[in-house]
């Protein structure tokens, strides 16, 4: 009987540990925003003829290469391809089918990312190019 | 009745069978040539990656300006500047094939009311889209056994047609606002028919060139118009 009261009283106050824990870490998470981090955005006019843009920039936990690069140029969303929260301009330089002159986005080199869904991690480096294909 | 009722009569039956059948009466053909100053553009070649090869050709010829020997530029457009009375609906499909990794023709004319039916005649699958200057309108996944598929554009003018999976692969499909449209073929030649008479604007347009606008005067028959682009191009 002592051994089942024991059992219990021990088991409820790994519990009552285990509650004060979360209790403790989500009110320290609901005082704190996370810290903003850094990345890198370049820019690349291309065809466009204007001057190349590279800048240092802080950012939120969560941030998107689109949403990197509207806080260093203008930008305007539209349906390109396959969804309307794609990039249709940059900085006035607008995507030109009949050209074939599109915005491509890599983030540390590589393209096989979503510019709409990618998180951004510190130190990352996005670049946006204006590139106009052969036809 | 009197010879003055008589002379009335007779003068209202003219301006009634004129106001009917004038304007096709002294309706007026156009016809010419459309060229570019020399030195002509040499052809542009496209390279084709080797896994697309098989179906594509290992080589593409850039369709975004073709010039004959003689200078004749294809694949312009003109139209009639303005609005005029048409035919009934055309009620047709004009047909745009993918064949061999190129769309066919390279400028297709879609009249007044017609439809575009897209094929693909080619053993590897396409990735239609057309663009209104940078929207798109719609997307055809057209895979190797696809069948025709048909769109139509509400407003007249100048839509991009364009592959998502090569991208050397493009076409521009022309709405008709009316009847008065052509397309210079690979001489740089074209024909309008049946102008009403009188003066008009004249537009051409390629996708290279660009547009221009010019005064057209057709009171006759006029068979030997003729433009000469400037050549901009660094070809």
């Amino acid at each position: 009987m002592n051994k089942k009261i024991s059992f219990s009283l021990g088991f409820g106050f790994v519990g009552l540990l285990i509650l004060a824990f979360c209790f403790s870490r989500s009110v320290y998470a609901i005082g704190r925003k996370p810290k903003p981090f850094q990345i890198e955005v370049k820019v690349d006019f291309g065809p466009a003829g204007k001057p190349s843009h590279s800048e240092k920039i802080y950012v939120e936990k969560g941030t998107t290469p689109k949403e990197a690069v509207s806080q260093v140029f203008p930008i305007l969303s539209g349906k390109t391809c396959c969804s309307f929260r794609e990039i249709m301009e940059i900085g006035g330089v607008r995507v030109d089918p009949a050209k074939n002159r599109w915005w491509t986005c890599a983030v540390n080199g590589s393209k096989k990312v979503s510019p709409q869904k990618k998180k951004l991690k510190e130190g990352d480096v996005v670049e946006w190019v204006y590139v106009q294909d052969e036809q | 009745m009197g010879l003055r009722s008589r002379r009335a009569i007779i003068v209202l039956v003219a301006v009634l069978i004129m106001s009917y059948y004038g304007p096709t009466l002294f309706a007026q053909d156009v016809s010419g040539r459309i060229q570019i100053e020399s030195p002509y553009p040499i052809v542009q070649i496209i390279k084709v990656k080797k896994k697309v090869q098989d179906s594509c050709d290992e080589e593409q010829i850039s369709k975004s300006l073709l010039v004959s020997s003689g200078g004749g530029v294809a694949n312009v457009v003109l139209w009639l500047e303005g609005e005029f009375e048409t035919k009934p609906f055309a009620r047709q499909s004009v047909i745009l094939d993918q064949r061999r990794c190129n769309f066919e023709p390279h400028v297709i004319l879609i009249p007044q009311g017609a439809r575009l039916k897209v094929l693909n005649s080619d053993p590897l699958a396409h990735d239609v889209r057309a663009f209104e200057s940078a929207n798109m309108l719609f997307r055809l996944d057209m895979d190797t056994k696809a069948k025709p598929e048909e769109r139509n554009f509400e407003k007249s003018g100048i839509y991009v047609i364009r592959c998502g999976l090569h991208p050397w692969m493009h076409a521009f499909a022309v709405q008709a606002a009316h009847d008065f449209y052509a397309v210079t073929d690979a001489e740089g030649t074209f024909a309008l028919k049946n102008i009403p008479a009188g003066k008009h604007m004249l537009h051409l347009w390629h996708e290279t060139l660009g547009e221009v606008e010019i005064p057209l005067e057709a009171n006759e028959s006029v068979q030997d118009f003729s433009y000469t682009f400037k050549n901009t191009t660094s070809l």
